[in-house]
């Protein structure tokens, strides 16, 4: 479930620092990961020309950028289509289809300056009144689109001319030009064939589309940006590990995304590269329903989170590509806005069994663990972890795979009642400073599958971390909201994870993400 | 998961059977039957795999215990079978999915024989337009294969093991009937039955307490052969992951699970590969070779 | 004749009928939810939103309204729209339809013509050793499922010996030679799996007409052991064969589903599973019924073969399958 959540961060710098920051953090000492990581791939003079195939185990299932319904399809968000901005490696906005921006004041009013002389992909032209177009599509009611969240603040869309977008805002957001990156820009009056034509003003034009097979991509000679570097970039799904090690071995795969941990020594070698965020802001999670039995009760939840042992789960099921998260939160501990401060939840199958008999959990009780069958094998093997250990406190776990919409029926979305149960989830979100991942907590906008009635101080850390830009105040409410999570466990954070990404020696320019995604659209073939 | 029941008695088709007859047929069949090799030799291979799956929570080492030091190891003497990719013990996991794939056939057998079994009766026992409906319905279930109502059903159903168990038994459950129907018209036109209509003895007696047990070796023929099926099934839905889930294994899950790692280790997929084979390969075979004396017995 | 013919083909009209209906009343009493998978289980969702899009698919009518909208736009032409991916489903079947055509015609040729030589080289030779390995390789085929022998040979050709590659499909169109080397794999897989039935039922059938009175006179006139099989056995013992066609290709369809899966071939079955996973309905129902209309078709093509080729059956009980 990378699906949506503000893509976010990247990791940022090119150096080597990135690449040990990477895997950093305190894990144990218990033999960290096999290969070392990069966020991005090799630097050097990059030639024009070129098939790049990259290969991911899901499929992609439908083209409207607005309506994501896999992770699968984020990784063409950045090829076919731009938003008004983009992101940077720094986790900053840079101009896409909008040169520049700017705020009244108050953040309540911003003002985007759009590129001139810009055509989807079908020749038509792009102006503000298309961009008003995608905007009201994502804002209207019955919108599925996840940047809806994200962007749910704005009040009205104008375009007074072709070349200016005028966005005003019901509460102040500093961070708009952040929040609006997932409002991709294809022609709203042409979406019924979005999946023959894409239509976006990215880098790369649809050339070919089977569901669930493969998307082939051609360049487009007429992109408004610098010139993309690739004749064509081919999108296949591997569905299996063997498959996908053949086609890397044969160089018939240039890159493979989410590579399964435990496979990464045999594939990172022979000269390919393994690429990782360097500051991973997407999240293992359980989340509990805190308005039902036993997890409606706080100390409950806390056992569980002691019960966890996150350290040796980010072995077992992450080759020790991940950090652990004591503090129970859903912010990575290498950021500077994470709360050092913050008591840890070292896994104690003592306290684990102290604090479950005060909330009523005793010998005997039996709790289920609902996760995701065929995908996120990893997933299951933490919940094998959690099962040896709560047997020890005469707790039962009871594992249940599903096929997906089974999965996610159970728990999702957000008012269903799941008692007794850890449902199996990853969240991902843009790193701090953006405010969504505690958001996602707060009571009345956020939409936590946890139910969780948050505090006013939680909710009120929110409201001024959203209004608030740069400054002591804004940090310290992060501070606080953190706080309250950390006491309050709304939800289970095991650690913080991304996707492995293997690619060959020669690919040039790709850099990851901190939620994950892999971005392709400025990279080429070393010269 | 015995062939021949001991108790079973006269064999199908023989020409003119009496009543009383079967007490001498039953053990001669069975003797019959352990004359042959190829079956004596199924019959071990298929004891070996249950006993293993049978004594695996006690006389083989944990199955669920983690160890990601020794993972991916090659056969050896601490892991005759070598271990997967938590670095449990192959032998062990492949003996614990022995007992959920071998029950799992089990029951899906048991269901297609009684709910088969139940089907062919009534159809003998009532010819006309019952038989009929129930022979049409029958062959429109026959019509398609397998594998492609498995896919509905577990479209449907989810990966339930009990659900599962149900719609493998269903899905075996005409063919069985089938059999049922014409071993027991063939019994039902022997000159015994005749006898004991003429001596008044009620004919639902008669087809429970005689031409059932009489039709029994040609239905355990056939359920040997649905045991193999059921194995192929649940291989085949867990193989392209709409099985079994993992943590549980079956065979087939397991194959899967080594399959994905085949670069690691070719020891992982190798070892629940033989079994499923080798399994399958002794049911056929005794199916074959019951058949066979059945036949042989009857001509 | 007419009449023969007629009867038949009304049974399989109705057949298929009766597998409509089951297919879809299965498909209804589905678990989850198809919306929920379409946008993804992120975050932010509005139920409302979800209730809409339930409607918008038209889940939300009665069950047998949904059956008549289904049916009725088969009739049509019209044979559903994938709620993932907004395919016309018929866009769906025919991107893939011809990658398993193509696999199950290479398989099948592939089976026949192993089949005879595997059959009938023991009878020619009187090669007792021969025999007994085509009785192995038969025991074998019947008890492997068709995937487990796709992966010895990726485990022998590719990752051990890596000589073959695990190729993608390219259509033979655009690359016809690519098309080969990524069909050789999955065809030479089928193959032998429906290879090993083939031999079963070539080998009873010869053994029966090389008992048979004709054969016994034409050894007896002193004609060559060799020339005898295979003029005089051979082509008699193919008519009954030809009843097992129809069961062949059921094997064709169902191994082609997880044959498909293990090479990435992108046919009708890697789209059935795919559908199945994400309950996509409206592919799985069409599919699967497509599916079932061939191996009906087949059928019936082979029974009133059959009954024009042996008159004595037309009046007799026909049983398919």
């Amino acid at each position: 479930m990378r699906v949506g959540r503000g893509l976010a961060v990247a990791c940022a710098t090119v150096t080597m620092a990135a690449v040990t920051a990477a895997c950093g953090g305190d894990d144990g000492g218990s033999g960290g990961p096999e290969v070392k990581p990069s966020a991005d791939s090799g630097q050097g003079p990059v030639k024009d020309g070129g098939t790049l195939v990259f290969g991911q185990v899901d499929g992609v299932t439908q083209l409207d950028p607005n309506k994501i319904s896999s992770a699968a399809q984020t990784q063409l968000q950045t090829l076919l289509w731009s938003g008004l901005s983009k992101w940077a490696p720094d986790n900053s906005a840079k101009p896409d289809l909008a040169d520049s921006w700017d705020h009244s004041p108050d953040f309540k009013k911003w003002t985007f300056h759009l590129h001139p002389g810009v055509k989807y992909h079908n020749g038509k032209a792009f102006t503000a009144t298309e961009a008003k177009k995608n905007f009201d599509k994502v804002l209207a009611p019955n919108s599925t689109a996840q940047v809806a969240a994200k962007i749910a603040m704005v009040q009205a869309v104008s375009a007074p001319d072709p070349a200016t977008l005028v966005v005003d805002l019901k509460t102040a957001n500093p961070e708009l030009p952040t929040d609006v990156i997932d409002v991709k820009m294809t022609d709203v009056d042409d979406i019924a064939n979005v999946n023959k034509t894409a239509n976006g003003t990215g880098p790369y034009k649809l050339k070919s589309f089977v569901p669930d097979q493969v998307v082939e991509l051609a360049r487009d000679d007429a992109y408004f940006g610098a010139k993309p570097h690739f004749d064509g970039i081919k999108i296949a799904r591997y569905a299996d590990a063997t498959a996908a090690q053949t086609a890397l071995r044969s160089g018939d795969l240039s890159v493979f995304g989410s590579v399964s941990p435990d496979v990464v020594k045999n594939l990172a070698s022979d000269g390919r590269q393994l690429l990782t965020a360097a500051e991973p802001a997407a999240y293992v999670v359980w989340e509990l329903d805190t308005k039902s039995a036993p997890f409606n009760n706080p100390k409950a939840r806390e056992a569980l989170s002691y019960a966890a042992n996150r350290d040796a789960m980010m072995e077992a099921g992450y080759a020790g590509y991940g950090v652990s998260t004591p503090g129970n939160v859903v912010v990575n501990p290498k950021n500077k806005y994470y709360d050092q401060a913050l008591p840890k939840h070292e896994f104690n199958l003592d306290k684990a069994k102290q604090l479950f008999a005060e909330a009523g959990v005793t010998d005997g009780a039996k709790l289920t663990f609902w996760t995701k069958a065929g995908s996120n094998q990893e997933w299951t093997t933490i919940a094998q972890i959690l099962q040896e250990d709560l047997k020890k406190i005469g707790i039962t776990l009871d594992i249940q795979s599903n096929e997906n919409a089974t999965w996610s029926a159970k728990f999702y979305p957000k008012g269903k009642q799941f008692p007794g149960m850890l449902a199996a989830n990853y969240v991902s979100f843009t790193p701090l400073p953006d405010s969504y991942a505690l958001s996602w907590f707060e009571g009345s906008q956020g939409t936590c599958e946890c139910n969780w009635a948050a505090p006013k101080e939680y909710n009120d850390a929110v409201a001024t971390i959203e209004s608030t830009g740069d400054g002591p105040a804004r940090d310290a409410a992060f501070k606080t909201a953190q706080q309250v999570l950390n006491k309050e466990n709304p939800i289970i954070v095991l650690g913080s994870t991304a996707f492995l990404s293997v690619a060959q020696g020669n690919v040039r320019g790709a850099w990851v993400q901190a939620e994950g995604t892999l971005h392709l659209e400025e990279a080429g073939f070393a010269a | 998961m015995t062939a021949v029941d001991p108790g079973a008695s006269s064999p199908l088709g023989e020409p003119e059977p009496l009543p009383g007859a079967s007490e001498q047929a039953g053990p001669g069949l069975l003797k019959r039957f352990f004359a042959r090799p190829p079956a004596v030799a199924a019959v071990v291979v298929l004891a070996v795999f249950v006993v293993l799956a049978a004594i695996q929570p006690f006389a083989l080492q944990s199955a669920t215990k983690i160890n990601a030091r020794t993972k991916f190891a090659a056969p050896s003497f601490a892991h005759p079978f070598g271990t997967d990719e938590l670095g449990r013990d192959l032998l062990s996991r492949v003996a614990q999915a022995g007992q959920l794939s071998l029950g799992f056939a089990a029951g899906a057998t048991l269901i297609a024989l009684v709910v088969g079994v139940t089907w062919g009766l009534v159809a003998a026992a009532r010819p006309g337009w019952v038989d009929e409906v129930l022979m049409r319905v029958a062959e429109a279930a026959l019509a398609i294969p397998t594998i492609l109502f498995a896919l509905v059903f577990v479209a449907a159903f989810g990966s339930d093991l009990v659900a599962m168990t149900v719609v493998a038994g269903l899905l075996m459950a005409p063919l069985t009937a089938r059999i049922a129907r014409s071993a027991v018209l063939a019994e039902l036109k022997s000159d015994y039955v005749h006898g004991l209509d003429a001596v008044g003895v009620s004919r639902t007696r008669t087809l429970f307490a005689e031409v059932l047990p009489n039709a029994m070796p040609s239905l355990l023929a056939q359920a040997s052969l649905n045991v193999a099926t059921s194995l192929m099934l649940e291989a085949t839905l867990s193989f392209v992951g709409l099985g079994i889930q993992p943590p549980d294994a079956s065979w087939g899950t397991l194959l899967k699970l080594g399959y994905d790692r085949l670069y690691e280790s070719l020891w992982y997929p190798l070892m629940p590969a033989l079994l499923i084979i080798a399994a399958i390969a002794a049911l056929n075979t005794i199916g074959d070779q019951l058949q066979k004396v059945l036949h042989r017995s009857g001509s | 004749m007419t009449r023969y013919v007629l009867r038949r083909l009304g049974a399989s009209v109705l057949m298929l009928v009766l597998v409509s209906i089951l297919i879809f009343v299965v498909l209804r009493l589905l678990p989850g939810d198809p919306t929920i998978t379409k946008v993804g289980a992120a975050q932010g969702i509005d139920p409302r939103a979800l209730a809409e899009l339930r409607g918008e698919l038209g889940l939300n009518d009665p069950i047998p309204v949904q059956y008549w909208h289904w049916v009725a736009g088969l009739f049509s032409g019209d044979l559903g729209r994938s709620y993932f991916s907004q395919f016309d489903v018929d866009v769906l079947i025919g991107q893939r339809i011809g990658p398993t055509l193509e696999l199950s015609f290479a398989g099948l040729v592939l089976a026949v013509i192993l089949a005879l030589v595997l059959a009938v080289a023991p009878t020619v030779l009187r090669s007792k050793w021969l025999g007994r390995f085509v009785g192995g390789y038969t025991t074998l085929g019947m008890a492997a499922p068709p995937f487990v022998f796709g992966i010895v040979l990726i485990a022998l050709f590719t990752v051990k010996l890596g000589i073959v590659g695990n190729k993608d499909y390219v259509a033979p169109t655009t690359d016809f030679f690519g098309n080969l080397a990524a069909l050789a794999l999955p065809a030479i897989t089928l193959g032998i799996c429906l290879s090993a039935p083939l031999i079963r039922y070539l080998r009873a059938s010869l053994s029966e007409v090389e008992g048979s009175q004709h054969v016994r006179t034409a050894v007896g006139k002193g004609i060559r052991r060799r020339a005898v099989v295979l003029r005089h056995v051979l082509p008699n013992a193919l008519l009954p064969a030809l009843t097992s066609l129809g069961i062949t290709v059921g094997a064709v369809l169902s191994g082609a589903v997880v044959v498909e899966y293990v090479f990435r071939w992108p046919g009708l079955g890697s789209l059935i599973v795919d559908s199945v996973y994400k309950r996509d309905y409206a592919v799985i129902q069409s599919t699967v019924l497509l599916l079932a209309a061939i191996f009906v078709l087949v059928n019936l093509i082979v029974d009133i073969l059959y009954g024009v080729l042996d008159p004595r059956l037309r009046v007799g009980e026909v049983t398919t399958a």
